[in-house]
């Protein structure tokens, strides 16, 4: 086909208006049925296939004589359609789309008003669009007409165009006859329809047969334990290292950049304590030790870290080790009632506290206030705002303020139960010694505290304090008997590590920061250290997304079961014109499974024009070229 | 090892370079000969990435920008095979360098698992189709900018170059896009495939869909337009920069769209 048109065409120029008069028809048009009838959501898709449809068809019986024909058909009105489909394209990515009508409102204020206006909030099932896809179809449909010669090059356009009318053919069979709609079961239950949403609400649709969902599995990759460093800046925080630390073991790959080192690995960290009284008695520290079940002891160890001090016993009962008596009144707090779950370690031990009281936090008598507490802290450092994702202690976090003199605050800072070491005050703040433990008051947990001076048992909440038994009795604390085995008020304490099993049960790592004398740090999992310079390391679970979701089903038909199939993403179950498609599950109850429900009458269309269209572009671009070439030059040697 | 492969294309850039300013014939079979190891070097970082991850590295858009490295540097490595024309070795070199140079600052600190969607027998096709037919267009895009300097046939003294007397850089430009549009279009269909098999829908105007078919659009409209009288050249050469930035916009641009909340297929 030559490259001009056989009568003068109308001009680019011209061409896109009457594309852009074509959607500003179909902006009038939809602004007129609007004020007689609004479609609901559900409804819109099929108005805008049928104002398709309706336009093809009027342009169509348009193209009757040859100067329309040839304008329909033209390149022109080609690359006029494609700029505005191009355009409305991009506008569907740029503006939210189909989403509740408040959510425009939140997200461009004034402005949505006229997004709503302009019929941007819905632009592919708008009319607008429609109307512009229905010129494009008709003129796909004309350039059939237009040829009187038909080379093999212009075959291969117009099987690529026939293709593009077949896909656009497939999806409006797909919106008049076929359907789509949910089905949610559970273990061992049967269905015979499913839910499909429409103008009026959901609708039960019959499915024919009876589907019973006989098993469902959620299958999780491995778990991994990763050693990663974090940069944790104003702007948020990034992973800029991970490492297996078992790998790191031999080779510090990329913790070497921050000199950082892996010394020991222990999957499953079980620690041996040998304590025996100090032969200093300045350089030891008070210890108790327990015989919580046959041939099982535990030391606890007053050394101003929590975790050193505590032990659960029996059905989780907590119990924590001071020598002083004043610091276990401090660690139960003041006051009638349940005791407060926040726990603040400070330079001089831990401390009960809640929201609104203030504290000495160092010798020098500076002061701290807990302003507020967070249960499932999400923060957003860049606008300094926090909130609760849940009300459950997920993440929780308290919000201190250093506090000066006349009772100003100063400086305020997070602190998080999960990760000790994060904090988003300076290093060298006084607020940055801080450690938080939060320690939820429950009615099933019990919570005790031995005092080594005294030698007393309190229980966290109240009640009299008891007399702790002598070396060797027992005492029933967690609903387990627990025998005292020693108290030491000054002891030296040696640990040896070991791991009980190679599975990541209690993962603790220890690195060394600063070469051969360097600090050394032990971490359990959740825990972190700061490294200096805005890095962080933290021995974390890497739990990736689920590996696959599987759905064992059966169909039944008149009581007997037809076939057995396992559904899973990728794989659907295809049984009497219906798809049924993994879709969704519960990892709170993993007997639920979702499945999509589709038929498709036009998807056979849809794949012919996907196999035409490609088959149409090679043979135009390749073979036509290449069967011309060969022509003419079998003609030239003749 | 991809520090080497950054070297290696931007050793390739320099040779190719030297060969447009120098005019000498004698260098001009050094800088395809670092580009192959540059693409051999390549290569190898992706079969060594498949073999560490045990599936196909193009998840994340570290390894997609890896592969994506490779691919313009065998598409252009079989132009120039085929051709002997060495005028868009320079553009190649350096758009594969600059994909390893983010690819690198995108670096992935841990190896990803593949979700349940892309476990697929599509997934290497539909990823493989595309982003060859990414890297014709960035060829393309290459031949356009370089038409736009400098337009009309480069000759004079510059066989060493061109494998002829003369190459017309804008019937290049043509055949690079005719050839990126099949693959387009071919990986469009697999990915309609691919989504109907997994999800149900062929189709969900999903914005990283909704740009794929945008950039179908802008080189359906440029090869319409190729045929339209008065539209040659220069005019042609700019269509085809703003189908490249159709192109670079729905691989690496998406991400920032507010409506990608909801997509299911946006590299992170």
């Amino acid at each position: 086909m030559s490259r001009t048109e056989n009568s003068r065409p109308v001009s680019l120029r011209a061409t896109f208006q009457a594309v852009a008069a074509i959607a500003g028809a179909g902006f009038l048009v939809q602004h007129a049925v609007e004020r007689i009838w609004a479609p609901a959501q559900a409804s819109r898709p099929l108005a805008s296939m049928l104002a398709g449809i309706a336009t093809c068809v009027l342009l169509l019986a348009l193209g009757s004589t040859r100067r329309r024909l040839l304008f329909l058909s033209s390149r022109h009105l080609a690359v006029a359609t494609l700029a505005a489909l191009t355009a409305y394209g991009i506008i569907g990515t740029l503006l939210l789309q189909a989403v509740p009508a408040h959510e425009y409102e939140a997200t461009y204020g004034g402005a949505a008003r006229f997004i709503f206006y302009l019929l941007l909030d819905d632009v592919f099932h708008s009319m607008p669009f429609a109307f512009v896809t229905g010129t494009a179809a008709a003129g796909l449909v004309l350039s059939f007409l237009r040829s009187r010669s038909v080379d093999a090059r212009r075959l291969g356009v117009l099987a690529a165009h026939a293709g593009c009318l077949l896909v656009l053919a497939g999806a409006a069979l797909q919106s008049f006859g076929g359907v789509k709609g949910r089905l949610e079961m559970h273990e061992g239950e049967t269905a015979r329809s499913f839910l499909v949403s429409s103008a009026g609400g959901m609708t039960p649709t019959d499915l024919g047969f009876t589907l019973r969902l006989d098993d469902f599995q959620l299958l999780s990759y491995e778990p991994e334990i990763r050693l990663r460093v974090f940069s944790v800046d104003e702007a948020g925080q990034e992973l800029v290292a991970s490492v297996d630390p078992a790998e790191a073991l031999g080779a510090p790959g990329s913790l070497a950049r921050f000199d950082v080192r892996v010394t020991d690995y222990w999957p499953d960290h079980e620690p041996r304590l040998h304590v025996e009284p100090a032969r200093d008695r300045e350089e030891g520290v008070p210890a108790v030790g327990l015989g919580i079940e046959e041939g099982q002891s535990a030391w606890m160890l007053d050394t101003g870290r929590l975790e050193d001090a505590r032990i659960r016993v029996g059905a989780g009962a907590l119990v924590t080790f001071f020598w002083r008596e004043a610091d276990a009144r401090a660690y139960l707090g003041e006051g009638e009632g349940p005791p407060s779950p926040h726990v603040v370690v400070t330079d001089s031990g831990p401390l009960r506290v809640e929201v609104g009281s203030s504290h000495v936090l160092n010798e020098k008598g500076e002061r701290f206030r807990v302003k507020a507490f967070y249960n499932d802290i999400v923060l957003d450092v860049q606008i300094g705002t926090a909130r609760n994702r849940s009300d459950q202690p997920v993440n929780p976090a308290l919000r201190v303020e250093l506090l000066g003199p006349a009772g100003e605050v100063r400086e305020a800072s997070w602190l998080f139960a999960k990760y000790p070491s994060f904090h988003s005050s300076d290093p060298e703040s006084p607020l940055a010694g801080l450690r938080y433990s939060h320690e939820p008051a429950s009615g099933d947990l019990e919570s005790w505290v031995i005092t080594g001076e005294r030698g007393e048992i309190l229980r966290v909440g109240g009640g009299e304090p008891q007399p702790l038994p002598e070396r060797g009795a027992t005492i029933r604390l967690g609903g387990v008997d627990v025998k005292v085995l020693d108290l030491i008020e000054s002891a030296s304490v040696t640990t040896e590590n070991r791991t009980r099993s190679d599975s990541p049960f209690r993962p603790v790592v220890r690195i060394l920061q600063g070469g051969a004398g360097g600090r050394p740090l032990f971490l359990q999992e959740g825990h972190a250290a700061d490294l200096g310079g805005g890095m962080h390391i933290v021995l974390a679970r890497r739990q990736d997304s689920d590996q696959d979701y599987l759905s064992t089903v059966s169909v039944i038909e008149d009581g007997r079961t037809v076939r057995t199939q396992t559904i899973e993403v990728n794989h659907p179950l295809r049984h009497r014109g219906f798809a049924i498609y993994q879709s969704d599950f519960n990892p709170r109850d993993e007997t639920f499974s979702g499945f999509q429900v589709v038929r498709d009458p036009g998807l056979p269309l849809v794949y012919a024009g996907f196999v035409l269209c490609t088959v149409g572009v090679l043979v135009a671009f390749y073979l036509g070229p290449f069967l011309g070439r060969r022509r003419r030059e079998a003609r030239c040697s003749r | 090892m991809l520090s080497v492969t950054l070297g290696a294309y931007c050793a390739a850039a320099a040779a190719y370079a030297l060969l447009w300013w120098k005019r000498s014939a004698r260098i001009r079979s050094a800088p395809v000969a670092i580009m192959c190891v540059a693409m051999a070097l390549n290569v190898a970082v992706i079969v060594g990435k498949w073999l560490e991850a045990d599936r196909p590295p193009f998840k994340t858009l570290h390894e997609s920008l890896v592969l994506l490295a490779a691919c313009i540097a065998l598409v252009y490595l079989f132009v120039e095979a085929a051709y002997r024309m060495r005028v868009l070795g320079l553009p190649a070199a350096l758009a594969s360098a600059a994909s390893i140079l983010y690819a690198v600052a995108r670096m992935d600190r841990e190896i990803a698992t593949l979700p349940a969607a892309l476990q697929s027998i599509w997934f290497i096709p539909h990823v493989v189709v595309y982003f060859f037919g990414y890297a014709a267009l960035v060829v393309a895009g290459g031949a356009a900018a370089i038409f736009l300097i400098h337009p009309g046939p480069i000759e004079h003294g510059r066989e060493h170059l061109l494998g002829s007397r003369s190459v017309d850089l804008a019937s290049w430009m043509h055949g690079a896009v005719k050839f990126g549009f099949v693959l387009l279009t071919l990986g469009l269909f697999i990915g309609g495939v691919w989504a109907k098999e997994a999800w149900g829908d062929y189709w969900t105007w999903d914005p990283k869909e909704t740009w794929a078919l945008v950039t179908w659009f802008v080189y359906a409209a440029y090869l319409h337009l190729s045929h339209v009288p008065g539209w040659r050249g220069r005019r042609l050469a700019v269509v085809v920069l703003c189908g490249l930035a159709a192109v670079l916009f729905t691989y690496l641009g998406v991400n920032v769209l507010p409506t990608t909340e909801s997509s299911l297929h946006s590299y992170q």
